[in-house]
């Protein structure tokens, strides 16, 4: 069984309709690449996933269990991640506290924690925390202001925060959005560590080597439909998907940083 | 009375279209307007336009004064800033008018004397109904300004988004001030004209006016003219019959009670649903 | 101590308990202009319950705290849909209906052949309970300050914990909070009703140290004022708001000399004080700074450097 399948999924925003009809399967432990011009959906298809808009049609099963229109907070407990494509940390807070900031797993009120500051659970979790630092190459940034970084430690910091929250299904936004060629590859090297202990992903990117450097598979959309599904090698010289996808890309340079929807 | 309430609630949705964020001082700036006029009115037996002309002119320098140091010092991103800033400056205004005139009450001149009239089976005091044509002639005014000029269309363009209007070449700073010191005038109109009806003013009125303001705006819905006519008619209305009914203390509690079902109820406010919705957007974007 | 020197430091400890209180809701994103009304409820609950029906002090204040904290829970779930401004005024209008329909009520019984409970615009007076146990305002300097003690004690273990962190992200970013796996619902609800049995503290002690209560007290200065305290103070740490009573409540005493003047002179410098700070005096980047010093840690600021 897939651990993500999505089956006809649609959404609409008044007279747009933003995604018209995706079906998806994402494996068990696969890197899974999501591509498209701005505006095809990519984000709102991540919206609806982690549950911020609910689905105006069609059904997501994770793991089996279906997450369509359940509250984001339920899904992700369910074991889902994310990270923003504009950023969304908390900037008058240290990267450590950022990412400590994250790390709550449990249902209940944490009243009960009040009483186990100081205390040997306290310390284990915040030397997990020190280790996700070490891990994402910010642990040198550990009290800087999560406002003061520049935006490749920013990205860093945000997958550092989803990954605190052991997601079984990790979703990133643009991981690479706005960085130098240097950066990207850095940031490779970073999903790619992610990625290694089985650990499933899909990632919205525009960068096509970076795509076609860490996918397994990947998917292109346009105008909320699916164009094309499969392996980067296969995908990315299909000619449907050059014409629609590249040859707009070159009269629209605006690129990664404005907003997909 | 309505009428005055409606006033208000323009000048309170004018200063929050175009900064987002609250003055707390507006009351008391109309307040120190209405004293102004009233020491024109003691001191040299001013006639009523003096007076009002006064009120006015009181109202907008208070107003200038507290839009150059709460909102323009305090950079933005600031809201609460500003806002806490803005109810220190009440204070301050409200203590510099106790100690320029010391005796709490003093007497404001009313529009002059007036019989009851009969209108439509209804007896009416001839000086709302000259409040509620001047406020008519006052708002249509305001719309042709808003609506015909360059000055309006730089206002709404800084209220609907401040980057795109700074983009465009439009001076913000300048703009907001402007419209603060608008806002202020027409706040000091309708000072004038409550307090020619109740012929009594004491530094409380800044509170009063701020709170009178404040319900009438937000039942009316945040940053939309006509809903700050339509809720300050409201409130008159609820007012007046509350008091009628039940007496005067239930005249302030049917007012803040309406506020709170309207505010749980409908937080739009009875006519900005595009406003309301276009904040909820806003709140939903990732 | 002479006497006035206790009144004060008795003022500033009941007001650091609603400065408190509306530093809560704003570490949650909330703007209150109503912490006023449960500290009035405090104040007049545990009243009712020392003076009509003879409960001692330390029964009334829990079940005054109950009360207050349960107003404020329902108020905070009724007003879950508001945000920002729209919430400060709700919070405001409960405030004032709440303070009006006291002046509108009159329930008293006989106590000891005298008439004793609340009576509309004359307030709710002989609570005696401290008059009759020969407790002196020092007594009630400790009582307040051991209490402010302990509440300080919970903020910084809250601070330190998980809870802590849940109405930080909250307040930050709510639909960060969400995607995180914070239930945003019932979390604004418990914080509503703790902020709520907050201000209650200091509305008890301070009925029991008037001894005369008047719903014109919990009028909506005090609600400003006491969320200028956190602004002013800084919103960085639990010290932030009472440092903000101390600079008010201080300041004033200390200059008494320009008597007349205090308000001019307070509100420029509070003016002024925002214009430079714009979070408070103890703001988030400040206190950050502090703890790193106190760690010995060398406090890179400037995450600009290479790595």
């Amino acid at each position: 069984m897939a651990l993500l399948d999505i089956n006809g999924i649609g959404r609409r925003f008044g007279a747009v309709e933003a995604l018209d009809g995706i079906d998806l399967r994402v494996e068990e432990g696969e890197v899974f690449g999501l591509i498209g011009p701005n505006g095809s959906g990519k984000t709102t298809l991540f919206n609806v996933l982690t549950g911020v808009y609910p689905p105006s049609a069609g059904e997501i099963l994770l793991d089996g269990r279906p997450i369509g229109g359940v509250p984001p907070e339920r899904i992700a407990r369910m074991g889902l991640a994310r990270t923003f494509q504009n950023l969304r940390l908390i900037p008058h807070m240290s990267a450590f506290e950022n990412i400590w900031l994250a790390q709550h797993r449990r249902p209940g009120m944490g009243l009960r924690d009040i009483l186990a500051v100081g205390g040997r659970k306290e310390r284990a979790r915040r030397d997990e925390v020190e280790t996700l630092l070490e891990r994402t190459g910010l642990a040198t940034r550990r009290d800087a202001f999560a406002g003061d970084l520049p935006l490749p430690d920013q990205r860093r910091l945000e997958i550092a925060r989803a990954l605190v929250r052991q997601p079984r299904l990790l979703l990133l936004d643009e991981p690479a959005g706005g960085m130098t060629p240097m950066e990207t590859q850095e940031m490779a090297t970073l999903i790619r560590a992610v990625a290694a202990p089985g650990r499933t992903l899909i990632v919205i990117e525009h960068k096509m080597d970076l795509i076609s450097d860490i996918c397994d598979r990947l998917c292109v959309l346009d105008f909320g439909r699916k164009i094309a599904e499969g392996p980067p090698g296969r995908v990315l010289s299909d000619p449907e998907v050059l014409d629609i996808y590249l040859g707009r890309e070159a009269d629209d340079n605006s690129g990664d940083d404005s907003g997909d929807d | 009375m309505g009428s005055g309430y409606a006033l208000l609630a323009i000048g309170f949705t004018l200063i929050f279209g175009v900064l987002r964020r609250l003055n707390l001082s507006y009351g008391p700036s109309i307040m120190v307007g209405v004293f102004f006029g009233t020491f024109l009115f003691i001191q040299f037996q001013a006639g009523w336009y003096t007076v009002l002309v006064g009120t006015v002119l009181g109202a907008a320098i208070a107003g200038a004064y507290v839009e150059r140091l709460c909102f323009w010092a305090i950079k933005k991103g600031a809201a609460v800033a500003s806002m806490v800033s803005s109810f220190a400056v009440w204070m301050q205004l409200e203590e510099g008018v106790t100690i320029a005139f010391p005796d709490r009450t003093y007497e404001f001149p009313a529009l002059g004397d007036f019989e009851l009239i009969e209108l439509a089976g209804l007896s009416v005091r001839q000086e709302h109904v000259i409040m509620l044509g001047i406020a008519a002639i006052l708002v249509f005014a305001l719309h042709q300004l808003l609506y015909r000029t360059r000055f309006g269309l730089a206002v709404r363009a800084v209220s609907e988004d401040p980057n795109a209007a700074l983009f465009m070449g439009v001076n913000t700073g300048r703009v907001i001030f402007l419209a603060f010191i608008l806002a202020s005038a027409i706040g000091g109109i309708a000072g004038y004209f409550i307090m020619a009806t109740e012929e009594v003013i004491t530094p409380k009125f800044g509170l009063q006016a701020t709170f009178k303001g404040l319900i009438a705006m937000m039942l009316g819905g945040m940053g939309s003219v006509p809903g700050a006519i339509a809720g300050g008619l409201l409130l008159g209305v609820v007012e007046k019959q509350a008091e009628w009914y039940a007496g005067a203390v239930w005249r302030d509690i049917a007012a803040f009670m309406l506020l709170f079902a309207f505010l749980i109820v409908r937080p739009g406010g009875l006519l900005a649903q595009h406003t309301a919705a276009r904040d909820l957007a806003a709140l939903r974007r990732v | 101590m002479d006497d006035h020197v206790i009144t004060v430091l008795n003022n500033i400890g009941g007001f650091s308990f609603i400065a408190l209180s509306a530093y809560l809701l704003l570490l949650s994103g909330e703007i209150s202009f109503g912490q006023q009304a449960f500290f009035g409820i405090g104040a007049y609950a545990s009243g009712m319950f020392t003076a009509m029906f003879g409960l001692s002090f330390w029964i009334a204040l829990p079940l005054a705290m109950l009360v207050a904290g349960l107003a404020a829970a329902a108020v905070g779930a009724l007003t879950l849909r508001l945000r920002g401004l729209y919430f400060a005024i709700a919070t405001l209008a409960f405030a004032e209906t709440i303070r009006l329909i006291l002046v509108a009520t009159t329930w008293q019984v006989d106590v000891d052949g005298e008439p004793v409970g609340p009576n509309g615009s004359e307030g709710l007076g002989n609570i005696r309970w401290g008059f009759d146990n020969e407790y002196a305002p020092v007594d009630f300097l400790w009582m307040i300050y051991g209490s402010l003690g302990i509440v300080l004690l919970l903020f910084f273990l809250m601070e330190r914990s998980r809870l802590g962190s849940i109405v930080r992200t909250i307040g930050a970013d709510r639909l960060l909070a969400e995607t995180q796996g914070i239930n945003v619902t019932r979390y604004k609800i418990l914080v509503a009703g703790l902020a709520g049995a907050l201000a209650a503290i200091g509305g008890a002690f301070y009925a029991h140290i008037q001894t005369t209560v008047y719903p014109e007290n919990f009028d909506v200065m005090l609600g400003v004022h006491s969320l200028a305290y956190g602004l002013i103070g800084g919103l960085g740490t639990a010290v932030g708001p009472i440092l903000g009573v101390l600079l008010d409540v201080g300041f004033l005493e200390a200059v008494e000399w320009i008597q007349g003047y205090r308000m001019i002179a307070f509100g420029g410098l509070v003016a002024v004080l925002l214009i430079f700070m714009p979070r408070g005096i103890l703001d988030e980047r400040r206190v950050h700074l502090l703890r790193l010093m106190l760690r010995g840690r060398r406090p890179d600021i400037h995450g600009a450097a290479g790595h």
